[in-house]
C-alpha cells in the first residue's frame, strides 16, 4: 500500500471519484456529509447514473451546497492562480497515466492510448498544492480517491500528460477554503492570495497566468506530433523566477509560446489585472516625478499628460521602496511587464490598456 | 479530521482583531466559554429504574468496575465521571436541603468508593455527589458520564438526586430492559422528566442476552411503539453482562451479542448531534455579531463617502474661489486690466467734467453773469456789497456743483470696485468682501477727511455751511471775495457810477479770476490726492486677495490631506468587508448539511 494511502481519502465505489473529491471538498467547508448520501443526491438530480460523472456535472454538489465553482479548461498556471488564492480545485485526469506508468510497458500502453484510444480523461481528484522548491523537478501534489492517496506528489511532465487528456479540465470553487481546512493554516485572508508563486510576487505571476490564457492548447510539432506552447512559458518563468532572464527576454524566440500568442484574448485578460493592479497601488503615499498623487490615479488622464509612463513607474517603484510598500512596488513592476508585453507584441500600452 | 469545535474555534481566531475593536467581545468570550465547558464536559446522564443495570453499562463502557453493582444494593448518590490521567475520587457530603453551595467535599481513596455510594443516607456519610477520575479512552474527548440513583425504588431521596442531576445532562441515556415491557412509571418518566427536557436521548434495552433475537425484536418494536409520542428515540438492544465479560476476554461472538459497537456508535452519535447543534447556535451568534460587524463596517464606509463627497465640494469650491481671486487680483493688479481702465476712465472723466464745469462757470462770472449783476437796478448797491455777496452765491453754487460731480466719480468708482469684489465673492462663502469693501470705504473716507483737513488749514475753518464732506472748500473763496470788495468800497463812496462801476470791475474780476483758478488748482489736487487713495486701495484689495488665497491654499492643503486619510480609511474598511465576507461565506457553510433534502 502507497505510503500516502488514507482511507479517509479512498472512494467507496468505482464510480464516484467526482462525487468523492467534492466529498473531501465539502469537509473543507466544514460540510459533513457522506459520499453515500451524496451519490444518491448526485443521482437524484441526473449527475451520477452508475457510470459515473459527466465532466460538466462536477462542481454541481458543491454548488448546491452552497459553494460557488468556476469550470474551465486551463493550464498550470491557471491552476495555480487558482490553489494562490485558496480555492479548492478538482482536475479531469487520464488516470492510467498517473497510477500505471513506471514500467516501460505502462508507459508504451499510456502513449499508444493517447493516439489511438478513447479520448479524454476517466477520472476526477484534487490537486491539493504544487511543489516548486526544485525548479528542475516540479511536483504536482494530488489527493486522489481513487487510488487513496492523500498528498501524493507527481512530476508536472507526468502529471500534465495525464491531465492535458481533458484538455486541462478543471473545477475550482470561487470561495477560499477555511483556515481549518488542509494546507490553509498561513493562508492571508485579508490579502486573498499568496505573497508570492514559485519565487515570483503574486502581481507578476499573474501577467504568466494572463498570457497563458491567450495560448492553443495544443499546435503541430514541427515532425507532425501535437504539442503544447505552455511548457515553454513554464521555462520562460522559472527562467525569471531564477533572476536569469529580465521579464522582456520572456519574449525572445527563445520560448516557443512566442510564435502562438492570441493578444487580443491575452489583452482582454490583462486588462483585469492591469486596472485592478492601478486601482491598488497606494497612490496617496508617493509623488512620483513631482505629481502630486492626492487625487489617486486617474488612467485616462495619466495617458493624456505625454509622460514617459517606464521613467514614471520607476520612479513610483523607488518611491515605494524608500517607504517600504513593497504591495505598491510589486503592482508597479506589473505596469512595467504589461510595458514590456505591449512593447514586444508592438501593443500600444496607451491605448490597449490605460484608455480602453 | 478536524473537530468541531476546532473549526469554530478557528473562525472566532481570526475574527478576534475586529470583534475587539467592535466591542463585541462579551459575546465572543461567552461563546469560548461555552464551547470550552461542551469541549471539556459534555454530560451523558444515564438514567432509568432501579436495577435496569446503569452502573454495570458504565463499568462496560469505561472498561473499569467503578460504579458499585453488587446484587441487592442500589445506587445511593449521583456519580460523575471524567477523564483523568490518574484516578481520583472526591465525595460531595451533607444536608442538601441547605442547598448546594452548604455541601462539603474530600477526596477518598478509590477503594473506598462504595462505601460512600450504596447503602441508606447515613452509612453512605451523608453522600451526595461522587466525582470519579479516570484515565479511559471513552472520556478522553470531553466526556462526562453522569451515573444517576435508580428511579422507583423505596428511597425517595434516589429520585430527587436523578431531578437534580437530569438539567445537568446534554445526553440522556435512558436504561430499560428486556425482561419486561417498559412500565407505566418508566414511559411517566421518561415523557415528563427526560424526552421533554433533553434533546438528545437514546434508550437501550439491557440485559439483551435473555431473549433470543426474534423476541427481542419485538420488544424493541413494542418498546419503539410505546415511545413513538415520546420523541421517538433511538432504541439499542444491549448486555452489559457480555460486554463487561467482552472486557475480559476479548471474545468477538461477545462483543457483537453485547452490541457494544452499535452502542458506543448510538451514543456517540448523538454526542456529536449534541455538540453540533451548540455548536450550530454558536456559530449563528457569531454570524450574527459578524453582520452587525458588516453593518457597522458598510455604515462607516457610507459616512466615510458623505464626509468625503463634502470634502470634495469642499476642495471644488475652495479652487472655485481661488481661481475667481487669482482672476480678480490679475485684473486688480494690471495697470491695463479692463476694471482698471473703467476705474481710470471714470476718474479722468469726473477730473475733465470738474475742469469744464470750473472753467465755463467760471468765465461766466468774469463775463455775462458779473456783467449782468453790475449793470442790474441792484448793481451798486449798498456800495458794492451787493454784488459782491450775489458773486458768493454764484461761487457756493459752483463750489457745491465741483463736490457732487466729484462725489459722484468717487461713488461709482467705489461702486465699480465693490461690484467687481462681490462678483468674485458672492458665492464663495469667504467673507472678504466686506473687508474690502471697508478698505475702500475707509480710503473714500480717507479722500474726505484729506479735503477736510485742506478746508481746516483754508481760510474760513467755520464756514463750511455746505458740509463738511465736500471735497472742494469753495466756500471760503467765497468770503476772500467779499475781503476784496470791502477793500474797494472806500475808494468808491465819491466816484461816478461809470467810474464805480469800472473801478469795482478792475479791482473785483482779477480776484475772480484769482479765485477760479485757485478752484481748478484745489479742484485738480483733490483728484491727484484722490488717485493716490484709489492706487492705495487697490494695493490693499491686493493684499487681501493674497492673503484669502493663502487660507484658501491651507484649507485645500488641510482637505486633501483629510482626503488622504479617507482614502486608507477606506482601503483598510473595503478590506476588512472583503475579509468579513469570506469569512461569514464560509461560516454559513459550517455544519450545514443541505443534502439531507437536496433530493
Amino acid at each position: 500500500m502507497s505510503e500516502y494511502y488514507n482511507p479517509e481519502v479512498q472512494q467507496l465505489y468505482p464510480d464516484t471519484c467526482a462525487i468523492k473529491s467534492q466529498q473531501l471538498i465539502l469537509e473543507d467547508f466544514g460540510i459533513d456529509v457522506s459520499e453515500t448520501q451524496l451519490v444518491q443526491t448526485a443521482n437524484a438530480n441526473g449527475w451520477y447514473n452508475g457510470g459515473g460523472t459527466n465532466p460538466q456535472d462536477v462542481g454541481n454538489l458543491l454548488n448546491l451546497a452552497g459553494i460557488p465553482v468556476t469550470k474551465q479548461d486551463g493550464s498550470v498556471f491557471t491552476l495555480v492562480n487558482e490553489l494562490a488564492q485558496g480555492h479548492k480545485v478538482i482536475v479531469g485526469v487520464d488516470a492510467d497515466e498517473l497510477w500505471h506508468n513506471n514500467t516501460n510497458d505502462e508507459k508504451w500502453m499510456n502513449w499508444v492510448n493517447d493516439f489511438f484510444g478513447p479520448q479524454g480523461g476517466n477520472h476526477a481528484l484534487i490537486v491539493a498544492g504544487i511543489d516548486t522548491s526544485d525548479p528542475n523537478n516540479i511536483q504536482v501534489i494530488v489527493k486522489d480517491p481513487g487510488s487513496g492517496d492523500d498528498g501524493k506528489p507527481y512530476p508536472l511532465d507526468q502529471f500534465m500528460d495525464a491531465w492535458s487528456d481533458t484538455h486541462c479540465y478543471m473545477v475550482s470553487t470561487n470561495l477560499s477554503a477555511p483556515e481549518f481546512a488542509d494546507g490553509m493554516k498561513n493562508f492571508d485572508y485579508e490579502l486573498g492570495h499568496l505573497h508570492d508563486v514559485a519565487g515570483v510576487s503574486y502581481p507578476d505571476f499573474q501577467i504568466f497566468n494572463d498570457i497563458s490564457m491567450g495560448l492553443p492548447y495544443q499546435v503541430p510539432g514541427v515532425d507532425g506530433n501535437m504539442l503544447s506552447p505552455i511548457p515553454s512559458l513554464t521555462d520562460a518563468f522559472f527562467d525569471y523566477s531564477d533572476n536569469n532572464i529580465d521579464f522582456s527576454q520572456i519574449f525572445t524566440n527563445e520560448y516557443l509560446f512566442n510564435d502562438y500568442l492570441d493578444c487580443d484574448i491575452i489583452n482582454s485578460s490583462m486588462r483585469n489585472t492591469c486596472f485592478n493592479g492601478l486601482d491598488n497601488i497606494d497612490w496617496n503615499s508617493i509623488q512620483p516625478m513631482d505629481i502630486s498623487m492626492d487625487n489617486g490615479f486617474d488612467r485616462l488622464a495619466f495617458a493624456q499628460t505625454g509622460l514617459d509612463y517606464n521613467a514614471f513607474f520607476n520612479d513610483c517603484i523607488s518611491q515605494f521602496s524608500a517607504i517600504g510598500d513593497i504591495n505598491s512596488m510589486e503592482l508597479c513592476q506589473q505596469q512595467l511587464n504589461i510595458m514590456d508585453y505591449c512593447e514586444c507584441n508592438d501593443i500600444d500600452y496607451s491605448t490597449s490598456f490605460l484608455t480602453y | 479530521m478536524t473537530s468541531d469545535s476546532k473549526k469554530i474555534r478557528s473562525f472566532i481566531k481570526q475574527l478576534s482583531p475586529i470583534i475587539q475593536e467592535y466591542g463585541k467581545h462579551a459575546v465572543v468570550n461567552e461563546v469560548s466559554k461555552s464551547i470550552d465547558r461542551i469541549d471539556n464536559a459534555t454530560s451523558i446522564l444515564f438514567c432509568g429504574e432501579f436495577k435496569r443495570g446503569k452502573s454495570s453499562l458504565i463499568n462496560a463502557i469505561i472498561g473499569e468496575n467503578i460504579c458499585p453493582t453488587d446484587i441487592g444494593i442500589a445506587t445511593a448518590v449521583v456519580t460523575r465521571i471524567m477523564y483523568g490521567s490518574t484516578k481520583k475520587a472526591i465525595r460531595y457530603y451533607g444536608d442538601l436541603l441547605e442547598g448546594e453551595k452548604a455541601l462539603n467535599k474530600e477526596e477518598i481513596a478509590w477503594d473506598d468508593i462504595q462505601n460512600y455510594t450504596v447503602g441508606d443516607v447515613i452509612s453512605i456519610g451523608s453522600t451526595v455527589q461522587m466525582d470519579l477520575y479516570y484515565p479511559s479512552d471513552f472520556l478522553k474527548d470531553g466526556i462526562v458520564i453522569i451515573d444517576t440513583p435508580g428511579i422507583g425504588g423505596l428511597d425517595p431521596r434516589h429520585a430527587n438526586l436523578t431531578a437534580m442531576a437530569l438539567p445537568y445532562a446534554d445526553v440522556a441515556v435512558f436504561i430499560t430492559d428486556a425482561s419486561e415491557p417498559m412500565t407505566e412509571s418508566e414511559l411517566k418518566f421518561f415523557e415528563k422528566k427526560v424526552s421533554s427536557r433533553v434533546e438528545n436521548t437514546i434508550v437501550l434495552v439491557n440485559k439483551s442476552d435473555i431473549l433470543s433475537q426474534d423476541v427481542l425484536q419485538t420488544h424493541i418494536e413494542t418498546t419503539r411503539n410505546t415511545l413513538l409520542s415520546a420523541g421517538n428515540p433511538p432504541i439499542v438492544a444491549v448486555s452489559a453482562m457480555n460486554w463487561l465479560l467482552f472486557n475480559q476476554l476479548e471474545d468477538d461472538e461477545l462483543k457483537v451479542t453485547s452490541n457494544r459497537d452499535a452502542v458506543l456508535a448510538a451514543i456517540n452519535s448523538q454526542v456529536k448531534m449534541f455538540r453540533r447543534a451548540r455548536f450550530s447556535q454558536f456559530r449563528d451568534m457569531l454570524l450574527s455579531e459578524v453582520k452587525e460587524i458588516q453593518v457597522a463596517v458598510s455604515t462607516e464606509k457610507e459616512q466615510l463617502s458623505l464626509d468625503n463627497v463634502a470634502q470634495n465640494n469642499a476642495i471644488q469650491n475652495y479652487k472655485e474661489q481661488q481661481q475667481k481671486l487669482s482672476q480678480f487680483r490679475n485684473e486688480i493688479a494690471n495697470p491695463t486690466s479692463s476694471i482698471r481702465l473703467q476705474v481710470n476712465s471714470l476718474f479722468e472723466n469726473a477730473r475733465n467734467e470738474v475742469n469744464n464745469l470750473i472753467s465755463h462757470e467760471g468765465t461766466l462770472l468774469t463775463t455775462t453773469t458779473f456783467d449782468n449783476l453790475i449793470d442790474s437796478e441792484n448793481g451798486l448797491n449798498n456800495d458794492g456789497k451787493w454784488l459782491v455777496a450775489q458773486i458768493n452765491d454764484e461761487f457756493q453754487e459752483l463750489s457745491y456743483n465741483v463736490n457732487q460731480t466729484t462725489k459722484k466719480a468717487i461713488d461709482e468708482i467705489s461702486k465699480t470696485l465693490e461690484k467687481k469684489i462681490s462678483g468674485v465673492l458672492a458665492d464663495g462663502g469667504i467673507n472678504i468682501s466686506d473687508e474690502l469693501r471697508t478698505h475702500s470705504a475707509f480710503n473714500t473716507q480717507l479722500a474726505f477727511n484729506l479735503a477736510g483737513k485742506f478746508a481746516q488749514g483754508g481760510i474760513i475753518a467755520g464756514a463750511l455751511a455746505i458740509g463738511a464732506d465736500f471735497l472742494i472748500p469753495g466756500i471760503g473763496w467765497a468770503v476772500g471775495i467779499m475781503s476784496a470788495a470791502a477793500l474797494i468800497w472806500k475808494r468808491l463812496k465819491q466816484e461816478s457810477q461809470q467810474q464805480k462801476k469800472l473801478m469795482i470791475r478792475q479791482q473785483v474780476l482779477p480776484k475772480i479770476n484769482l479765485a477760479i483758478t485757485d478752484l481748478r488748482n484745489q479742484a485738480n489736487t483733490q483728484f491727484t490726492k484722490y488717485h493716490q487713495n484709489l492706487l492705495q486701495t487697490i494695493q490693499i484689495m491686493l493684499s487681501e486677495t493674497e492673503e484669502k488665497m493663502k487660507a484658501i491654499q491651507q484649507s485645500i492643503l488641510e482637505s486633501r490631506a483629510n482626503e488622504k486619510v479617507f482614502k486608507e480609511k477606506m482601503a483598510a474598511l473595503e478590506q476588512r468587508e472583503k475579509f468579513l465576507n469570506t469569512l461569514s461565506s464560509q461560516m454559513k457553510l459550517l455544519y450545514s448539511n443541505p443534502f439531507d433534502n437536496a433530493e
